[in-house]
């Protein structure tokens, strides 16, 4: 017998034909109060239920991707002021007219769904810190991750799978920090999951001991069950019978999450699922259409990491790898978004995507850029935001903002805000003070509403 | 025992808080009446306090004195604010701040900082006053600045309660007991039954050591308990045991490293490693078994260096001690523009909250929103710690040890770095001048910058990062000849350096300096200031440990004794046992509190006559049973009429599996981890030092990196080694149950236990036996020896075509009993 073999039902029959206590009391229990990850009513009626976030990790070319600035003027990089435009030439989209360099055709035919900002301002000159401000809000110290906090503030539809998974073959800087619950309750913590086989840890057993789990767990659950009998005040016991029980349903219903065979030909191609890739973003349609697949499922916040700490976007010395990586990453991450257009969930998922900072409109070195902290952009689609819209402007080299400065804290505010919470009543108290995603601030930018 | 007392008197504060008054006494003229020649004279009540009403109070005024200024106290307006500014200068507009900033356009500066800028009426107003003489009415005036008092309980001295008279006289069993039990009397609650001695010793092993008692012991102790003199002498006597042991102070040691946030790396973006970390680790084990009392711990800790010391082999053991300091946080990539100031506010945080249990790090960029401590204590404390020298681990662009400690005798380091000390201080004094040129130019430039050109921006900061460049290069050669120098031992740990004052950081940004505050302690704490001659000379640090461990520091024993009550019945008398201010819980047992504080440092600060107290009182000694009535009432069981269940921790689960199964190494682990020579370190934030090295000891010995957790610590709320980890949470995770049901680690472990069994000659029920009572500490029920029999039998019968069905059978059994709430629950 396969542990597959036994489903919910009976797995649920089982350890209530051993309890002491009257059927469905148990999961009276853990419905109530007790269960951190219930569903929970935002604040105000929400525009959204989930965010997919996908973070581009080492500093991205707001000049060469979203934000092209021409080479005219001489500014080709070998003048003296070693003033360098996009080098990668760039077109409109035809519908909303918002300009997109070559690298990224795929997503320039999607901008009609997408909004950018141009005038985003990074936390900090610095990877590891601007990574960790964009994702915690703070870029010093350790502070709990933007999917950590939406997790605490809504909890999840679906117990069998965690409400905040990050799909990264790597880590970026940062490391396990960027999607650590810090002082909220560990079960908000972001669960790793790895593209290939073995997504989540612990989902099979090892070797022959698959056979006899089955039998441990009702022996455990006889024991468990008895142990409650006289303690069954305590709902901490009773919340880890049940976690055995959805570990149960996990192992069966969490690998079917990350199985990719049971989507059809023209998914796969549409996402470019079986192209020969190389290099860092490899794995990125796998990541993408598995982030559909859970969003699907109900999980709350998925994040998508492209790359790791080295080797990624932060081009100093040749901007050419920009075009290897996103080569790696435009087609699966448009057919993200037209996907889930076509399933009518675009409407309810945010899809934001980011990078810690952009890069100075100067060349460095032989044929790259800088860290350029002023301005950089990030974009959102789904969700309630305003499709085709371009938000804020950068002087013509794309040096500084000129028009709708944004800051780390106002994105997040705003992703909450869609998400029906405000951001300054969504704190916890921890060390002596209500503490916030945004701190002391961020506001809410009306303008990329739609 | 150490009795150096703070020189400075109250008198001399006084002498000091009067100078300024002198000051203003002196600025005003001596008649308020005199008014500039206006054709109408300003009133105050009628013209200027409306103004103050309407845009200033709100940030100015009683409730909140932001920078150090405030509308409803005179004296604070005419004396030096935080920005170092003056606001008013009587009779000179011009060079009032104030009026400066409410005409000020600069995002920075400008006052109100939102809402309605002050009309131009408005602003001729104010200006026509301060030239008229600034006059204000004879009010009493609201002083917030020179007397800060609180009605706070944690700020009051300890009162010296005695154990209150109970109602039953026969249920206690030590003082403890009477002040639980009045209290409990109070609200009219019943108490449970004492804990069966099998419970009590499982109880008492794992909260001392963090270890399950041996089926011998559980059996010895259950035995003692039934002889004629009982549960008192047995438990007396096998805390006493206990606490003898080396792994009390591997249990401990770790509880206190939680607080210190103890880590191997330092948590800089490439996270370098600290070789010499585990030295300081083992001090707080070794102190902790020696019951070193515990003011001079914390002393050691703050200042080791700065104490005489008769051996080298003490003088090293302080020098070691101060590694508590050298373990705060790093940030950055680069040695020009290194952010010192988050490092002094990490040590800051950290002496508050696990001191203190006070957060003091708030007060950073501005006075604290709660808690009485402002902006310029917060300074006075942060001059202290930039007069200390902190070593540096090494940074992606500086990939050397620097100013890490010799422990070796002074003449002896110098002679093995002679051939390489004049290039020392060379490169090193290069990098110091390059360092000070570049912050100088910094501070001009923010100074200049508000009103540059965008041309003269651009020229500024490219002559600034050239310096940057330069420096950094200089880093660089320095570094590189760091690591050519011969090896020798060496500790993280700290050294007095320059000692100075420092500045307040206006809105905690190090290039916006404001007024120079002396190096003082906060002043809701009694505000002492170094004396003169020791300013001079000295960080002050010494100071600040003898004031902190004081018999008199209303906070320091309270906090400890709170902590340590907390890790043995899960919960504080103060829950919040880092917070201690007003946003902090009240105690459950205001007296019993003082008076363990009392008793604590009465018997020479011991920790382990401390344990000793609370562990043989009959409030430790109750059963996790619950009472219904009682639910309703007190669902919490602050009245601790029951004894709290607790979950074992991270370590606990992972040292009991190992322990369990034959496959933990007991011994301490005295040597440094395997981390490559200083010479090949090339980790920058693009590769991290992410090295694992796995480890057969105790979980207390397994290396703790910043940046990556391990994630085994993540599933079971490992302690978070970034900040002060003040208790340990209890998550129960479907991924913690799918590591119970599958995780490679726990099967291995579950394998070993079932050869151990297996070896055991035996019959099946015997085996049993043996299991259930090591992993549960307890004779398994005839019935539940059936149901193991049972599964013993189904597992032989469908393995029986396997290889080893027994080992598989035997497995299977371990397994499903490290599965059960009531091996990782504690009653």
């Amino acid at each position: 017998m396969t542990p597959t073999s036994l489903n919910r039902r009976s797995m649920v029959r089982s350890l209530l034909s051993s309890s002491l206590l009257l059927p469905g009391m148990l999961s009276e229990l853990l419905a109530a109060d007790e269960n951190p990850m219930r569903p929970r009513t935002p604040h105000r009626q929400a525009t959204a239920k989930s965010v997919i976030f996908i973070y581009a990790t080492g500093g991205v070319s707001h000049i060469d991707t979203f934000d092209p600035k021409p080479v005219s003027k001489g500014r080709d990089g070998t003048g003296p002021d070693k003033l360098m435009g996009n080098i990668f030439g760039a077109k409109p989209n035809k519908k909303c007219g918002t300009e997109v360099s070559n690298l990224f055709p795929h997503l320039r035919d999607v901008m009609d769904e997408i909004c950018v900002i141009r005038s985003m301002k990074a936390s900090h000159f610095d990877h590891s810190e601007a990574t960790l401000g964009m994702h915690t809000g703070s870029p010093t110290f350790a502070r709990p991750s933007m999917g950590s906090w939406i997790s605490y503030g809504l909890g999840t539809v679906n117990q069998n799978l965690p409400s905040f998974i990050v799909i990264a073959p790597h880590l970026p800087y940062g490391g396990t920090q960027v999607y650590a619950s810090d002082f909220l309750p560990a079960i908000h913590q972001g669960t790793r999951v790895l593209p290939g086989d073995n997504p989540i840890a612990n989902l099979k057993p090892p070797g022959s001991t698959g056979d006899l789990q089955e039998l441990e767990f009702s022996l455990v659950d006889a024991f468990n069950q008895k142990h409650f009998g006289n303690r069954s005040h305590d709902s901490a016991l009773a919340a880890r019978i049940h976690s055995f029980e959805t570990a149960f349903q996990m192992q069966k219903t969490a690998p079917e999450a990350f199985d990719l065979s049971q989507e059809p030909e023209h998914i796969r191609r549409l996402y470019g699922l079986d192209r020969d890739t190389k290099g860092p973003g490899a794995d990125f349609a796998w990541q993408c259409l598995v982030a559909r697949r859970l969003a699907e499922r109900g999980v709350r916040f998925i994040e998508l990491i492209d790359t790791g700490s080295r080797p990624n976007w932060d081009s100093h010395g040749e901007m050419n790898e920009h075009a290897d990586l996103a080569l790696n990453v435009d087609q699966p991450t448009a057919a993200l978004l037209t996907d889930l257009r076509q399933r009518g969930m675009l409407n309810d998922t945010i899809v934001v995507w980011a990078t810690e900072f952009g890069r100075t409109p100067t060349r460095e070195g032989k044929n790259g850029r800088g860290h350029h902290r002023d301005c950089f952009s990030v974009w959102l689609a789904g969700g309630g935001f305003r499709a085709g819209h371009v938000h804020g402007m950068t002087d013509e080299i794309g040096k500084y903002t000129v028009e709708n400065p944004v800051e780390v804290h106002d994105l997040h505010a705003t992703i909450l805000h869609q998400l029906g919470m405000d951001h300054e009543r969504l704190t916890f108290r921890h060390a002596g003070r209500d503490f916030r995603l945004t701190d002391v601030h961020g506001r809410i930018i009306n303008e990329i509403l739609a | 025992m150490f009795t150096m007392k703070l020189q400075l008197t109250s008198e001399s504060r006084h002498l000091f808080a009067a100078g300024s008054f002198i000051v203003i006494v002196a600025c005003l003229p001596a008649g308020t009446s005199s008014v500039a020649n206006t054709t109408e004279a300003i009133e105050f009540a009628r013209d200027i306090q409306p103004i103050l009403q309407q845009h200033c109070l709100d940030c100015h005024g009683a409730d909140e004195q932001s920078g150090g200024i405030s509308f409803e106290d005179r004296s604070s307006l005419f004396a030096e604010a935080d920005s170092g500014a003056l606001a008013i200068v009587v009779g000179q507009p011009s060079e009032s701040d104030l009026l400066k900033r409410v005409r000020s356009t600069n995002q920075d500066d400008q006052m109100p900082p939102e809402g309605d800028r002050l009309s131009a009426n408005e602003i001729h107003l104010l200006s026509e006053w301060i030239s008229s003489g600034a006059s204000w009415p004879e009010t009493p005036s609201k002083s917030t600045r020179q007397s800060v008092k609180s009605d706070h309980w944690s700020f009051q001295p300890m009162s010296k309660p005695e154990p209150p008279s109970v109602k039953d006289v026969s249920w206690p069993r030590n003082p403890i007991d009477r002040f639980v039990q009045a209290r409990r009397d109070d609200v009219a609650l019943a108490v449970v039954a004492d804990a069966d001695p099998v419970v009590l010793i499982r109880r008492v092993t794992y909260g001392l050591t963090g270890l399950p008692p041996t089926p011998q012991e559980v059996h010895d102790f259950v035995d003692a308990c039934q002889s004629s003199t009982g549960v008192d002498a047995a438990l007396s006597e096998l805390v006493d045991r206990l606490l003898s042991r080396p792994s009390y102070g591997e249990r401990w040691g770790r509880h206190w490293m939680d607080w210190v946030r103890y880590a191997d790396t330092a948590g800089d973006n490439s996270d370098y490693p600290i070789p010499q970390a585990y030295l300081y680790r083992n001090y707080i084990i070794d102190s902790l078994n020696h019951d070193v009392p515990f003011d001079q711990f914390l002393i050691e800790q703050l200042a080791g260096d700065l104490l005489p010391a008769e051996t080298q082999a003490q003088r090293n053991r302080q020098t070691i001690a101060t590694g508590y300091l050298a373990m705060a946080r790093r940030f950055g990539s680069l040695v020009e523009r290194y952010p010192w100031h988050l490092t002094i506010e990490d040590t800051i945080d950290n002496v508050g909250r696990t001191m203190l249990g006070l957060t003091i790090a708030c007060a950073r960029c501005h006075d604290h929103k709660f808690d009485p401590i402002s902006t310029r204590d917060y300074y006075g404390l942060y001059g202290i710690f930039a007069s200390t020298r902190y070593p540096v681990p090494g940074l992606e662009l500086f990939s050397a040890q620097r100013d890490f400690v010799p422990l070796i005798p002074e003449p002896q380091a110098t002679e093995t770095l002679r051939p390489y000390q004049e290039k020392t201080n060379q490169l090193t004094s290069d990098l110091e001048k390059r360092l000070a040129e570049c912050e100088q130019l910094a501070l001009d430039i923010a100074e200049k910058l508000k009103d540059a050109s965008v041309d003269e921006q651009r020229k500024m900061s490219d002559k600034l990062d050239a310096m940057l460049l330069k420096a950094r290069k200089a880093g660089e050669s320095l570094a590189s000849h760091l690591k050519s120098l011969p090896d020798m031992p060496t500790a993280y740990a700290v050294q007095d350096g320059k000692a100075h004052d420092a500045r307040v950081q206006i809105k905690g940004e190090p290039n916006r300096p404001g007024a120079e505050v002396p190096r003082k302690l906060p002043d809701v704490l009694g505000g002492h200031q170094l004396p003169d001659d020791i300013a001079q000379s000295d960080s002050g640090r010494l100071q600040l440990a003898q004031w902190i461990a004081s018999p008199d520091n209303p906070l320091t024993a309270r906090v400890i004794v709170n902590r340590v009550w907390q890790r043995h019945f899960g919960t504080g008398l103060v829950p919040t046992t880092s917070d201690f201010g007003l946003r902090g819980e009240a105690p459950s047992h205001p007296d019993l509190l003082d008076w363990l504080a009392n008793e604590f440092i009465r018997g020479g600060w011991s920790l382990k006559q401390l344990h000793r107290m609370i562990l043989t009182s009959r409030t430790y000694r109750l059963s996790s049973t619950d009472l219904e009535a009682n639910l309703a009432l007190d669902p919490n069981n602050r009245m601790h009429w029951k004894f709290n269940r607790q979950r074992l921790d991270a370590e606990s689960i992972r040292d009991t599996l190992m322990l369990v199964s034959g496959s933990l190494d007991l011994r301490m682990q005295t040597e440094p981890y395997p981390i490559p020579p200083q010479k090949n370190w090339t980790y920058t934030q693009h590769h991290p030092f992410k090295d694992d090295y796995a480890s057969d000891r105790r979980s207390v010995y397994l290396m703790t990196k910043r940046l990556t957790a391990q994630t085994y610590f993540q599933t079971f709320d490992g302690p978070d080694p970034n900040v002060c980890t003040s208790s340990r949470d209890e998550s129960i995770t479907a991924l913690q149950a799918l590591y119970f049901a599958n995780d490679a680690f726990l099967h291995q472990q579950a394998e070993r236990f079932a050869r151990h069994l297996q070896r055991q000659p035996a019959s099946d029920t015997q085996r049993l036996h043996l299991a259930f009572v090591t992993v549960l500490g307890r004779s398994p029920l005839d019935e539940e020896s059936e149901l193991l029999l049972d599964h013993l039998a189904a597992v032989r019968k469908r393995a029986a075509d396997g290889d080893d069905p027994e080992q598989l059978a035997w497995s299977s059994v371990s397994r499903s009993l490290f599965r059960l709430n009531e091996f990782l629950y504690l009653d």
